[in-house]
């Protein structure tokens, strides 16, 4: 299915999130992670709170995607401590997409088990009609840009207080760029922290956030430190 | 206008889908023959003969009985053996570690020829149902166990990781990931444990058991029932080319489809 451009949704269908009453944070205390002989991430300490948005921009292989898996939880470091206060929703890289479920069933598939079942295919619904797709189709069938979007619906329809986006904007048309920036922003806006990388500055998210946005440069081998004001 | 012939394109078809097995059925025909002429009626019987017997014993409804044994046997055989082999390759999948250091006896297990079942099933348990049963159930066992283990050492670890972020409840978990994961390697495992298990069905019970076609190839050849022999002969080969065309080969293509579908 081709998405028309001119067809593009906007945030009107956004399923009500209400601000977190408590303030997220990630604490990176002096993580190091090899892969074999590689070294990856040399030092990074980063310590971010909610109502932050922080830009992980660098060439590929730089280890920003390494970086986000770390704060998931989704891979230990080798040293250093991961700190975080509330859950983490991660968008892979790779989509990460369960080829056998169709849209629908790959946005129930991770939904809270504590949520009624008709409760949890309406928002999954929602979300997908955000982001343009149909329930039914699989992912197999689907074009590089709308599985991104898939795997957006998925991180966002988890609606956690900590959301980490590994390029997010990759394979899409700029034509998205907008509706994804201002969902990002809206994250930010209810108190989340979203973590998210990139190789370029993503321009229209510096300019809704202002002092909200915080960006880091990335070369490999990682050896950051970053403590944003809380 | 001239109507457009629909006639000989269904005839044509007809004769694709036929013409492979009457070929074949005339060219077993010219070989009894051939032996019947060469050795006499006593020892090789006549295509018609033989056709007669397997006549008389569908009238007289042997032929449908022991048929039905031989498939309920194999059919009971491969289901418990699915049981036990899904459940214990699921779980030794899970760890790399188990499946190495089982390898060994799961290679010696497959490779075990089913005489050797047969022999042990009538040590234990004499004659009857208990030694086909036994015996598919031995010989298929190690097929599903390995299938399904791969299938779960397969699994995607990045898929893994979501159903971690997310806290995915483990019947959920089973249910739409390691199901739909496995499925394409255990309905390959299937296909192939039910090709083998009607034959070691069939031999068991040449073996040890009173009833089905394989006792009754047995007591043929006992009582040099040549027509008979070739008869019971003739089914088996029929009930495989039933299951081949009826279970196993949509069976296969639909693991194959599955798994293309588990591809992205």
């Amino acid at each position: 299915m081709s998405q028309n451009l001119n067809t593009i949704p906007s945030l009107k269908g956004l399923p009500f999130a209400p601000s977190w009453d408590f303030k997220p944070r990630i604490f990176l205390n002096q993580v190091s992670k090899s892969f074999g002989q590689k070294l990856i991430i040399k030092k990074a300490t980063i310590d971010i709170s909610g109502g932050t948005l922080l830009a992980l921009i660098g060439p590929s292989g730089s280890g920003k995607s390494t970086v986000l898996e770390i704060m998931a939880k989704v891979i230990a470091p080798d040293q250093g401590q991961v700190q975080r206060l509330g859950e983490a929703s991660l968008m892979f890289q790779d989509n990460a997409l369960m080829p056998w479920l169709n849209a629908l069933g790959n946005l129930t598939f991770i939904a809270n088990p504590k949520i009624k079942t008709s409760q949890a295919t309406s928002n999954a619904l929602a979300w997908l009609d955000i982001f343009g797709l149909d329930p039914f189709v699989f992912p197999g069938a689907m074009s590089g840009g709308m599985r991104r979007r898939l795997s957006l619906a998925r991180t966002m329809s988890a609606s956690r207080p900590i959301v980490l986006l590994d390029e997010p904007l990759a394979f899409l048309d700029e034509a998205w760029h907008d509706l994804i920036s201002e969902l990002i922003a809206n994250e930010v806006n209810r108190g989340s922290i979203v973590v998210m990388t990139g190789h370029f500055t993503p321009d229209p998210l510096v300019r809704q956030l202002g002092d909200k946005f915080k960006l880091l440069e990335v070369v490999a081998p990682v050896d950051i430190e970053f403590i944003s004001g809380r | 206008m001239t109507p457009k012939p629909i006639g000989p394109n269904y005839l044509q078809k007809a004769l694709g889908a036929i013409g492979p097995y009457a070929i074949s059925l005339g060219l077993w025909a010219a070989l009894i023959e051939t032996a019947h002429l060469i050795f006499g009626a006593a020892l090789s019987p006549s295509p018609m003969a033989i056709l007669i017997e397997l006549f008389k014993l569908t009238v007289a409804g042997d032929l449908f009985k022991h048929l039905g044994l031989t498939v309920a046997r194999a059919i009971c055989g491969v289901l418990l053996a699915n049981m036990v082999g899904s459940l214990l390759g699921l779980a030794a999948g899970r760890a790399a570690r188990t499946l190495k250091f089982t390898a060994p006896l799961v290679a010696s297990l497959q490779s075990c020829p089913p005489v050797v079942w047969i022999s042990l099933a009538m040590v234990f348990a004499g004659t009857g149902s208990i030694v086909p049963l036994a015996t598919v159930f031995a010989s298929t066992l190690p097929f599903v166990f390995s299938n399904t283990a791969q299938g779960v050492l397969g699994l995607d670890p990045r898929l893994s990781a979501v159903s971690k972020l997310y806290q995915v409840p483990r019947s959920r978990v089973f249910t739409r990931f390691i199901v739909p994961a496995v499925a394409p390697y255990w309905l390959a495992g299937l296909s192939t444990v039910l090709a083998t298990g009607w034959k070691a069905a069939a031999v068991a019970e040449f073996m040890g058991s009173h009833d089905g076609v394989g006792a009754r190839l047995f007591w043929s050849y006992n009582n040099l029932n040549m027509e008979q022999l070739h008869a019971w002969a003739l089914a088996l080969i029929a009930l495989g080319l039933t299951l081949e065309g009826l279970v196993i080969t949509p069976l296969r293509r639909w693991a194959a489809s599955l798994s293309v579908r588990g591809k992205l």
